[in-house]
């Protein structure tokens, strides 16, 4: 997850890119597609040794496994918009695959964009607020600190207990994770910026108001990419976990389901689901990043 | 310039208001869901050393601490193998264009895909062997580290490499005065980030699929709605973590002290 | 300057102004050692010495961004209380707001004065003129070279109309063709408003090409004062001729004394 997003110290080379995009040196596309093409196989290979499981699923799907449990989605469908539920004795349909993939898919989504812009937004907004003053910042520098360091992905069952198994309680769960990631690194970040922009900027005769807006925060911008995009990893697990303990829907109930049955395959395309859905958030979240601090060198 | 007293008591205001918050929250709060900050306290000390109801329902023995320092060594021994092994690949990632090119497909996927999601794999091949709740913190350290590693190399190996090349230093001795000194900065802040997620990912893993540790007493007394001895639990973990965090911070500055 | 009143007050007054600072060993290191001195109003003032003999800590005291250990800092009369848009600053580093496209850090001071936007633009724009980068109003400042960086630096400074212009070692690090043209630039601006300023250098030939009055500073005191009165632009030949060859040689032997007994 994101390991695109970490916090070196301070310093102007800290903009880390995914492993694959990062070459200095241009590599040869044929030799990056003879490895996968070789991974490919090797997990052919080790799915043929490793044999099938209790239920009858392979212990290590292959790629057929996989694309044949796709109208296994139908299972997940709530039912209504003219296909039955197959759980109410409706039967496998296309409609019904469709219905439940993008049911699934999309209340994950929403329940992680929802959470993320709450605990972003909140976080970074919390940050900007205490940072005004620096005793306040040094106040809060330590409780910030200690909740990024909670175990706060398995804290999924408190926030049950509070909020009961609702909506609002999954994506308050991602909201804190993604608060606690960002407050502290928007603290640091903050207080990291170079005294002399605000230097200069009261020199030419700034208010305190608008040294603060108008230069220690976009300055403060760049070092935040490493926390946003952390937090963006962070929060897919944060939705699964927070599924999977107490949805009904979304993909990681569907997690939590085939893993009970030993649905190997389901589990399988579930995974190469997230990763694609993880691979494109975290693009778009570096994108908007990149474009928000293009101006830096 | 502010003296040591005064920012440690900056600090420890901080906590003392995060603190009367909560007891305010829990005046008015149903106390199963919210227990004051005094029952919590109680609960951890009641339950540091033994917690009956974990041996009944989940079959673990002891208490806070035995989950506490089973979730720790998971989390350092994680990020240790983890953390080994990302540098010398990331080193190697970013010395070698072969090795980036057969190493980055698997690298991105494992880098991107939520840790979560192969956690049900995990258990299913290997059941609750212990590796496997540490496994999760294995691969997050190894991607973070091998990205910073590698990123770190690239760059010195346009800024130094030459330099050092022109003073006459050979191919090992480069690897060992310039090289490695430049990259190790940006692998100790790589495992710290990974520390730091790292008791995300072994507690969750142990809620998720084990037997031990601090996830399965978080899963054991939700059963039960025992807020306070999660709420204990989760407290005693996260500040073991601080003090994680400041030990590996300490080190890190020792060690490159050279630094400006 | 204002409002016509013909004030007698200097523009820049130390009186007995000492500075210290206290290292991390706990060691006292005296920084600026009770230096009176006065620059008058629309004077250029080279303040010349070796690096970390007090130049600096002199100009962020006048600056306002540092107060005097003992002693009193005065500008146009009033004594200096914190930064203002009166004493523009132009550093050594490269302060450049990245975030910012040029005319936008051109316009910077002039927005936090309140000028509305029609005049501003018509400021920038002539700035922009004056400085030669008409075509980069709208690039961001990594776009440029490290010289052009530092023109749109003193026309930001500029822009703003101070009283006072505080240069720490503004050219440091430019080649001698850079360098040359950008106090071509600066002499340009300063001719148009003719603003105190109080310029510190470790560069002799720089100050001799610019002052009206050079300062050597050495170990936190003014060491010796010169005026001198040829007319600028100062070509290299006059530099290396007659009084200012002269007085080149005297700076140098103070310089290197400072250096022997440091």
């Amino acid at each position: 997850m994101s390991a695109t997003a970490v916090t070196a110290p301070p310093r102007k080379r800290s903009v880390a890119r995914t492993p694959g995009e990062r070459s200095a040196k241009a590599m040869r596309p044929w030799v990056v597609l003879a490895s996968l093409a070789f991974m490919v196989v090797l997990w052919h290979v080790v799915s043929a040794l490793a044999g099938d499981n209790k239920s009858g699923e392979a212990m290590v799907p292959t790629i057929i496994d996989i694309g044949g449990s796709v109208d296994r989605f139908a299972d997940y469908w709530r039912g209504g918009l003219g296909v039955e539920a197959t759980r109410t004795g409706g039967d496998i349909t296309f409609m019904g695959v469709v219905l439940g993939f993008a049911y699934n898919v999309g209340l994950s989504m929403l329940r992680l964009l929802a959470g993320l812009i709450l605990g972003i937004g909140v976080g970074i907004g919390l940050a900007v607020c205490v940072s005004w003053s620096r005793v306040l910042r040094d106040i809060f520098t330590l409780p910030g600190h200690f909740a990024r360091m909670l175990p706060l992905l398995a804290m999924v069952p408190l926030f049950s207990l509070w909020f009961g198994n609702t909506e609002h309680g999954s994506v308050l769960f991602v909201a804190f994770t993604s608060f606690a990631l960002t407050f502290a690194i928007a603290l640091t970040a903050i207080g990291n910026v170079a005294s002399y922009y605000a230097q200069f900027a009261q020199s030419l005769g700034a208010s305190p108001a608008r040294t603060y807006l108008e230069v220690v925060l976009p300055a403060a911008l760049p070092q935040l990419r490493a926390g946003i995009l952390l937090a963006v990893g962070f929060g897919w697990s944060a939705v699964i976990a927070s599924e999977y303990l107490g949805q009904e829907y979304g993909l990681g109930h569907i997690v939590q389901n085939a893993e009970f049955f030993g649905r190997t395959n389901l589990l399988a395309l579930v995974a190469l689901i997230t990763l694609v859905l993880a691979a494109v958030s975290l693009w778009a979240a570096s994108r908007a990043l990149d474009w928000a601090t293009r101006w830096a060198e | 310039m502010r003296s040591g007293a005064i920012s440690a008591g900056l600090a420890f205001s901080g906590v003392a208001i995060v603190v009367g918050l909560w007891w305010l929250i829990s005046l008015g709060a149903d106390p199963v869901r919210v227990p004051s900050p005094q029952v919590v306290y109680d609960a951890l000390i009641t339950g540091w050393e033994n917690i009956p109801a974990l041996s009944f329902v989940a079959f673990q023995s002891g208490g806070i601490k035995q989950a506490v320092t089973y979730t720790t060594v998971n989390v350092i021994v994680g990020v240790g193998i983890g953390a080994a092994i990302g540098f010398v690949l990331g080193a190697l990632l970013g010395r070698a264009r072969l090795a980036r090119e057969l190493l980055s497909p698997g690298l991105f996927v494992l880098s991107t895909v939520p840790v979560l999601v192969l956690a049900p794999f995990l258990t299913i091949w290997f059941g609750t062997a212990r590796f496997v709740q540490a496994g999760l913190v294995i691969v997050f350290a190894l991607v973070t580290v091998a990205a910073v590693t590698q990123q770190a190399t690239l760059d010195v190996g346009e800024r130094y490499t030459n330099y050092a090349a022109s003073l006459g230093a050979r191919r090992s001795l480069l690897l060992r005065a310039v090289i490695l000194p430049a990259i190790v900065p940006a692998a100790i802040g790589g495992i710290r980030v990974a520390a730091a997620a790292g008791w995300s990912f072994a507690t969750v893993a142990e809620l998720l699929g084990g037997n031990k540790g601090v996830g399965k007493l978080i899963q054991t007394m939700q059963g039960l709605s025992a807020t306070a001895d999660i709420m204990a639990a989760v407290i005693a973990l996260g500040i073991v973590a601080v003090l994680v965090d400041g030990v590996i911070r300490f080190v890190g500055q020792w060690v490159v002290r050279w630094q400006e | 300057m204002d409002g016509g009143v013909a004030t007698a007050a200097p523009a820049i007054e130390l009186r007995d102004v000492r500075k210290t600072f206290r290292l991390e060993s706990g060691e006292e290191v005296v920084a600026v050692d009770d230096v009176t001195l006065t620059v008058p109003e629309g004077e250029f003032v080279c303040v010349l010495g070796p690096s970390g003999h007090g130049k600096s800590t002199m100009l962020n005291m006048i600056a306002g961004f540092a107060e005097p250990t003992a002693g009193e800092v005065h500008s146009g009369g009033e004594p200096v209380e914190g930064p203002d848009p009166r004493r523009g600053v132009i550093f050594q580093r490269d302060t450049l707001f990245l975030w910012k496209r040029v005319a936008d850090n051109i316009g910077f001071g002039l927005r936090a004065k309140g000028v509305p936007k029609e005049e501003r633009d018509e400021i920038v724009a002539r700035y922009l003129r004056i400085i030669g980068l008409e075509s980069y109003g709208r690039a961001w400042p990594r776009q440029l070279s490290g010289g052009m960086r530092r023109r749109v630096a003193i026309a930001a400074v500029f822009a703003n109309e101070p009283e006072v212009l505080l240069m720490d070692e503004p050219f440091v690090g430019l080649d001698y063709a850079r360098r040359a043209t950008l106090h071509q630039v600066l002499l340009d601006l300063w001719e148009r408003s003719r603003p105190t300023v109080f310029f510190v250098t470790h560069d002799v030939d720089e100050a001799l090409a610019l002052a009206d009055r050079i300062l050597v500073v050495v170990r936190g005191q003014v060491a010796m004062e010169q005026r001198i009165e040829l007319p600028r632009p100062r070509s290299v030949s006059d530099l290396g001729h007659g009084d200012l060859a002269d007085l080149r040689t005297r700076i140098l032997e103070h310089l290197e004394l400072g250096s022997r007994t440091a």
